[in-house]
């Protein structure tokens, strides 16, 4: 049981006291803060309900996941390749999303303002980042034209061209955020990227 | 009120970023990450925990604006998030941490207040004085005397008795009085 004896009401020394500590100057917070929220937030909404997560799903993110691989390992072999310069942030056509779950069209236009946002902005990549980046958004290309042709193929078949579309994005969101991310702690988030530099000048 | 943290916010900015406008939840982020960091560094006085907790409680903020129904002002819903957060993250190092615990004696014994006062700048004299708080002692006297907590408010978030927090308080203020150098002027 504390003593009675500290339950006075604050005196005027603690005044005095109170006046010092709300007088303390603010502290900057850490420059990475949003780009890495905004990451987390889409990673959050790209992941399906656990409900809805069936075999096909896992057979999408398995061959995602063998995909990623594959184009590491090229950048790897690949150290340097002559890669077409272009507009990394280009927006992404889609298409009208009638008879289409709503909300995975709503994911991933929310994915895709992610994309272009600048604190996204595909800086400082190293080559593999970079190689990594060009495949995804050429499988979303590839997805945009398969959705584009689907005009009569059947709801569930669409549903999955956007599912994957929306997997896609978020894969190129935690792309960025780990270029990002990797940049800030590399002090050289502010310029582009030497790596990027060097393949973009070709 | 001196919280940082009592800044106005549109109610259309919130029905945006309600809706997931990317553009509407920055401008939420960009306008409460430095009250944010700031609250959670006074209340665990390690950047990197304040970096942490500031991130944590943005994205269960964000995540839960649904639940928002504007019975109290934005800014005082999400400074709860940020408390709440830190304070967990206080228990949880509660136990690692002997520094953390609360002041189990008025008159117990305290690290040397290291250089002469003198020579240091206002502020940073203040901060080291905050920081040589006990964690739980150094967050009832930031909640109440900048967030201005009330010591129901502070028992209700701390888990303890209103008690605890006034006394707490008075033990804080007590040997904040002492290291700053300020007489007092009613205690015995």
């Amino acid at each position: 049981m504390p003593d009675m004896q500290y339950f006075e009401i604050p005196d005027s020394s603690d005044d005095a006291v109170m006046r010092r500590l709300r007088s303390l100057p603010d502290r900057d917070p850490p420059g990475d803060g949003w780009p890495r929220l905004a990451a987390e937030l889409a990673a959050g909404l790209a992941q399906p309900p656990r409900a809805t997560v069936g075999r096909r799903s896992r057979r999408v993110f398995r061959q995602a996941g063998l995909a990623m691989a594959a184009m590491l390992l090229l950048a790897l072999v690949i150290p340097r390749m002559d890669i077409p310069r272009m507009e990394p942030e280009q927006p992404i056509a889609v298409e009208s999303p009638e008879g289409v779950n709503a909300t995975l069209v709503a994911q991933s236009q929310w994915l895709e303002q992610l994309v272009a946002a600048p604190a996204l902005a595909p800086e400082a990549q190293d080559s593999g980042q970079v190689l990594l980046d060009l495949g995804l958004r050429q499988r979303i290309g590839e997805i945009d034209s398969a959705l584009q042709d689907s005009d009569h193929a059947d709801g569930d078949a669409r549903r999955r061209l956007w599912q994957a579309r929306v997997d896609a994005l978020s894969q190129l969101v935690q792309l960025r955020w780990a270029g990002r991310r990797e940049a800030l702690h590399a002090g050289i988030a502010d310029g582009v990227g030497v790596q990027q530099a060097m393949l973009w000048s070709n | 009120m001196s919280s940082r943290f009592a800044i106005d916010v549109p109610p259309e900015l919130i029905d945006s970023a309600r809706s997931g406008a990317l553009a509407s939840l920055e401008r939420l982020y960009r306008l409460f990450e430095r009250p944010g960091h700031n609250l959670a560094l006074r209340l665990l006085s390690d950047p990197e925990d304040a970096h942490e907790v500031l991130h944590d409680a943005m994205l269960s903020a964000f995540r839960r604006l649904h639940q928002f129904r504007g019975d109290c002002p934005f800014w005082a819903w999400l400074r709860q998030i940020v408390v709440n957060t830190a304070l967990m993250r206080q228990r949880s190092r509660r136990g690692h941490d002997a520094h953390a615990q609360e002041i189990p004696d008025f008159e117990s014994a305290v690290p040397d207040a290291g250089p002469d006062p003198l020579h240091l700048a206002e502020a940073a004299q203040v901060e080291r004085a905050l920081d040589l708080l006990p964690a739980v002692t150094r967050s009832v006297v930031w909640l109440f005397c900048v967030e201005g907590y009330s010591h129901p408010e502070i028992a209700r978030a701390m888990g303890q008795s209103v008690s605890f927090s006034k006394s707490q308080l008075a033990r804080g203020l007590a040997r904040l009085r002492r290291d700053l150098g300020v007489e007092a002027t009613s205690h015995a």
